[in-house]
């Protein structure tokens, strides 16, 4: 460029003055001095400027002349210099820039939460998973407050990580910041700028509260776990399988074993169980899977525990255990041993009781309908009484080994089956003419069993009972008893009839020297004898008794007139005087005899007999073979003379006593009451009824003392029953005339009630008729006292005296005793049952109880029944019983309200 | 390994004095470029003044240099490499 302009100067310059060429020139030449001297300057300030930049001190001139200012080119140096610097720049950025794509990438992949805060705690950035956690909708974070947008709520400062930062430098965590029910681990790391200063935080939130909650989980189920383990009723031991060494133990085990925990962790499971098997694990060394199973446990001082024992393999930490647990069973086998020995109890008893049993299946048709039973089992009884061995009967049908009718009760066994009741019954079975009672119950779905109790003797037992009753054991006639029934039922049968009856008393002679020489079989041979042959001298309808040693009566029903009964006497004397051959000895029999005629010589039977007796003595004495019964007789009193110093005494003597019998609810059966009836065991003459001494007891005045021990027994007895606990029961006591005449009754009673404690309702006094209507207003009135104290009223044997039912009115009376005569033949004669009617239905019309008595038969109860009677008396419930009958009988459950007296 | 084949080329500036120090060792390092970059050479300049130490090094690092810095018996010695990391 110089070189050009110098040219162009060279060309201006050939066409001028030199002078002023070279004035020009130097002009020039100053001139170009003076702007090279600009162009240095200038180049130097450049330079000095371009240093500057570079940080070093200007170029001083006396460094560097201009020629070599130019030749070193320093402008070039800086120029090539700070293309370089510009380049790596340049270089530098970019790789900034994929650093901070790597930087990006890495914090959005960490799981963290990672905030950059400034020193202030305005966000800087944020990775992607702190969006998600702390401001998922919020787009514009960067330059927020971290406190307003994360902690949103006042931080102490020394719980916060800036604030801890900004006074202590270094890193610090927060092991445990909540936010939204999340817990993070927060770690903040300052990043300092060159002056050392914190310019930036690192906030690493790690989110761990899936780990809280693992932990939290973990340790409820451990708690859980330990929970089950210390209240299971088992003992529990954990055992490391390599070493059988118990690693841990629950309580009961501890207890069960005896031992403190020290003392069994870690011992070997085989000094507490498997003992015997030691070697043998069933796990470990037999290859089971569980193992289950009774085993002894043994306990730290030597015992021995039975137990349950169940194991089961589990991993722990990697390793194998073995989980076992002990359910103590000594309790169970207490029961079990208990059970066993019930069971043999049972069993013994099973095979050693008297009645049969045998256990029965029912068995089905297709319908589904039971047709027939099998047996399964029976017992060794069973096998006697029917006589066939348990292996013919096991498995068969009923209908193969009964016939009828024990087939027949196949429908009470179904019933038995379905409702699960028990049942029993008497049955008869024909084949081995046995009775039995048998007692089926279920003992288990679809089968029953039956016990045979064999009661075929007990039956013929009763019956004989029944015939001693009332038939004389030695010679078969009827006894005192029947023969007493048998003559009210035909005096009150001829009574109304109009017939005549006769009573015949006959006494042997001489019959006590027989017995005395000849002995009592040679005596009864005798009797026996008589006895037939007088059965075969009368009528079937009559009745021949026997009714003492060699007393015996006759009952002609019916006969005409006296010459009739003569020559029936006769031919009965005749009987027995034929003579007899009695044990190889010839014997000749004679007797005395008595006749008492129905109704000249006593209407009713406790007359007839008395004179009938009285007329036999007088044979006797007289030695007549018979004597009809006179008048004059009575004159004597013979009784009198026997008994009037007797019954003064029998008080004393203690040889009254009381007999009950029941009196029925005609409806239910039910026992409601008793009459209490007065006995005298006379000391020589036996029982004797009150017929044969009440007449005299009234005419002597004794009634008044004997009526009072009646009542003042009869009351204090029922009280004894009440106290007793028997149910309450009215208690009724026949009163005489006497005993109303001589007046006192009313005091008497309160005093015996008051004595005895008897409840006044309990009592209930019988007066017959006569009674009533022999002083009818002095009796009205005491009737009235009486009815004022609570007591129950009855008028005994009506029907047989004068009154009329409206009479009765004006009497505060309870209950109408029907006399027996009607009861007798109330289904025989229509006159009775119109009578029994009549009286059942007025009495009910005066609001009266109607009490039938000397009820005997079915019939008469159900025609009874049938009218509306109300309660019941006689020999078909029960005949009048001695104290200690009646006790035994109410303590059976007779007088209980559950039983019938109907079935007896 | 590298070392084996990377050549030292010395520039004795003793006696000058900034700037000349910096811009002889620009010149050099401007003249080396490439051998430099490509990390077959390495210059090794020696310097008595102490201003040097400062401003060669910040200049060369600017342009994306090595630089270290030793003492020797009489000055300096101011190593240039191609890379930083050097």
């Amino acid at each position: 460029m110089k070189g050009l302009k110098a040219t162009e100067h060279w060309a201006d310059v050939a066409g001028s003055d030199p002078a002023a060429e070279l004035v020009r020139l130097r002009e020039e030449n100053a001139s170009l001095r003076e702007r090279e001297a600009a162009a240095a300057g200038y180049v130097r300030a450049k330079i000095d400027q371009l240093l500057q930049v570079m940080g070093t001190l200007p170029l001083h001139p006396e460094e560097l002349d201009d020629a070599t200012l130019f030749a070193l080119d320093p402008i070039g140096i800086l120029s090539d210099a700070f293309a370089q610097v510009l380049e790596h720049s340049q270089k530098t950025n970019e790789a900034l820039a994929v650093a901070r794509d790597e930087i990006s990438a890495i914090l959005d992949s960490a799981g963290a939460a990672i905030l950059v805060v400034d020193s202030e705690g305005r966000i800087q950035n944020r990775n992607s998973r702190s969006r998600e956690l702390f401001f998922p909708s919020q787009e514009a974070v960067i330059g927020r407050s971290c406190r307003e947008m994360i902690c949103r709520r006042p931080v102490a400062p020394v719980t916060c990580l800036l604030d801890r930062i900004s006074r202590h430098g270094g890193r610090a965590e927060d092991e445990d910041f909540t936010l939204d029910g999340k817990h993070f681990h927060v770690v903040a790391t300052p990043l300092h700028d060159r002056q050392g200063v914190v310019s930036r935080v690192v906030l690493v939130y790690t989110d761990f509260t899936q780990r809280r909650r693992m932990e939290q989980s973990l340790l409820e189920a451990e708690a859980r776990l330990r929970t089950i383990l210390t209240s299971v009723q088992a003992g529990i031991l954990l055992i490391e399988a390599e070493s059988h060494r118990i690693v841990d133990v629950n309580d009961l085990g501890l207890r069960m074993i005896g031992a403190p925990r020290e003392a069994v962790l870690g011992a070997e499971c085989h000094r507490f169980v498997c003992a015997v098997t030691c070697g043998e694990c069933p796990i470990t060394e037999l290859g089971q899977t569980v193992d289950s199973a009774d085993r002894w446990l043994l306990t730290a001082n030597g015992g021995r525990l039975p137990v349950l024992k169940t194991v089961t393999k589990i991993m722990l930490d990697g390793r194998m255990h073995l989980l076992e647990s002990f359910v103590d069973l000594s309790e169970r086998k207490q029961a079990e041993a208990a059970l066993q020995a019930s069971e043999q109890k049972y069993r013994t008893l099973y095979a050693a009781m008297k009645e049969g049993v045998s256990l029965n299946e029912l068995v089905h048709d297709a319908a589904g309908c039971p047709v027939d039973f099998r047996i399964i089992d029976v017992n060794p009884a069973y096998e006697s009484i029917f006589n066939l061995p348990r292996q013919a009967v096991l498995g068969r049908l009923a209908s193969e080994i009964y016939p009828e009718p024990v087939s027949s009760h196949l429908d009470i066994y179904i019933r038995v089956v379905e409702s699960g009741q028990p049942v029993s019954f008497e049955s008869s079975y024909e084949p081995l003419q046995k009775t039995f009672h048998v007692s089926a119950f279920a003992p288990a779905e679809g089968r029953f069993a039956t016990v045979f109790e064999d009661i075929t003797e007990r039956k013929r037992a009763e019956v004989e009972v029944q015939r001693l009753a009332y038939f004389d054991s030695l010679t078969g006639l009827p006894n005192r008893s029947l023969f007493r029934d048998r003559l009210e039922q035909a005096l009150a049968h001829a009574g109304r009839a109009g017939h005549r009856v006769a009573l015949m008393f006959l006494d042997l002679d001489q019959f006590k020297e027989v017995n005395d020489t000849l002995g009592h079989a040679t005596g009864d041979h005798l009797l026996k004898m008589v006895a037939d042959r007088l059965g075969n001298s009368v009528r079937k309808s009559d009745t021949v008794a026997r009714i003492g040693g060699d007393e015996f009566v006759v009952i002609l029903t019916d006969v005409e007139g006296e010459v009739d009964v003569s020559a029936a006497a006769s031919k009965l004397l005749s009987a027995i005087a034929v003579p007899a051959q009695v044990e190889g000895r010839e014997m000749f029999i004679t007797g005395s005899l008595g006749i008492a005629l129905f109704p000249e010589d006593g209407e009713t039977a406790e007359t007839l007999i008395k004179n009938a007796d009285a007329a036999m003595y007088q044979a006797k004495e007289h030695g007549d073979t018979h004597q009809f019964y006179t008048t004059a007789m009575n004159a004597l009193a013979l009784e009198r003379l026997l008994l009037g110093n007797d019954l003064r005494r029998a008080l004393e003597r203690n040889e009254f006593f009381l007999v009950y019998q029941p009196q029925v609810n005609i409806d239910s059966g039910r026992m409601t009451g008793m009459e209490a009836l007065l006995r005298w065991r006379h000391p020589d003459l036996g029982l004797l009824p009150p017929s044969q001494f009440i007449p005299l007891a009234e005419e002597t005045g004794l009634i008044l003392p004997i009526g009072r021990w009646v009542l003042e027994t009869a009351c204090a007895q029922n009280r004894a029953w009440q106290q007793a606990g028997f149910p309450p029961l009215m208690v009724a006591v026949n009163l005489s005339g006497r005993q109303f005449r001589e007046g006192g009754v009313a005091e008497m009673v309160a005093e015996v009630l008051a004595a005895t404690g008897m409840p006044a309702h309990l009592l209930e006094l019988e007066i017959t008729e006569t009674v009533l209507m022999d002083n009818a207003e002095t009796t009205r009135r005491t009737l009235n006292e009486l009815k004022a104290m609570g007591l129950q009223l009855a008028i005994d044997d009506f029907g047989t005296g004068y009154s009329s039912l409206s009479y009765l009115k004006h009497f505060p009376i309870d209950r109408l005793k029907i006399d027996r005569s009607f009861v007798h033949d109330i289904t025989r004669h229509d006159d009775d049952a119109a009578i029994a009617e009549a009286i059942i239905a007025m009495g009910h019309s005066l609001r009266l109880k109607i009490v039938a008595e000397g009820v005997e038969t079915l019939e008469q109860v159900e025609f009874l029944r049938a009218r509306g009677c109300d309660e019941m008396q006689g020999f078909f419930f029960r005949r009048p019983e001695t104290l200690e009958d009646f006790t035994g009988m109410l303590q059976h459950g007779l007088g209980n309200d559950q039983i019938c007296l109907f079935s007896g | 390994m590298a070392d084996a084949t990377v050549e030292t080329m010395e520039f004795d500036i003793r006696g000058q004095i900034c700037p000349s120090t910096l811009l002889t060792a620009l010149r050099a390092v401007n003249q080396h470029r490439e051998r430099l970059r490509g990390g077959s050479l390495r210059l090794s300049i020696l310097t008595d003044n102490r201003a040097a130490t400062n401003t060669i090094p910040e200049a060369v690092r600017n342009m994306g240099y090595g630089v270290s810095v030793s003492r020797t018996g009489t000055g300096y010695c101011i190593a240039i490499e191609g890379d930083m990391g050097g």
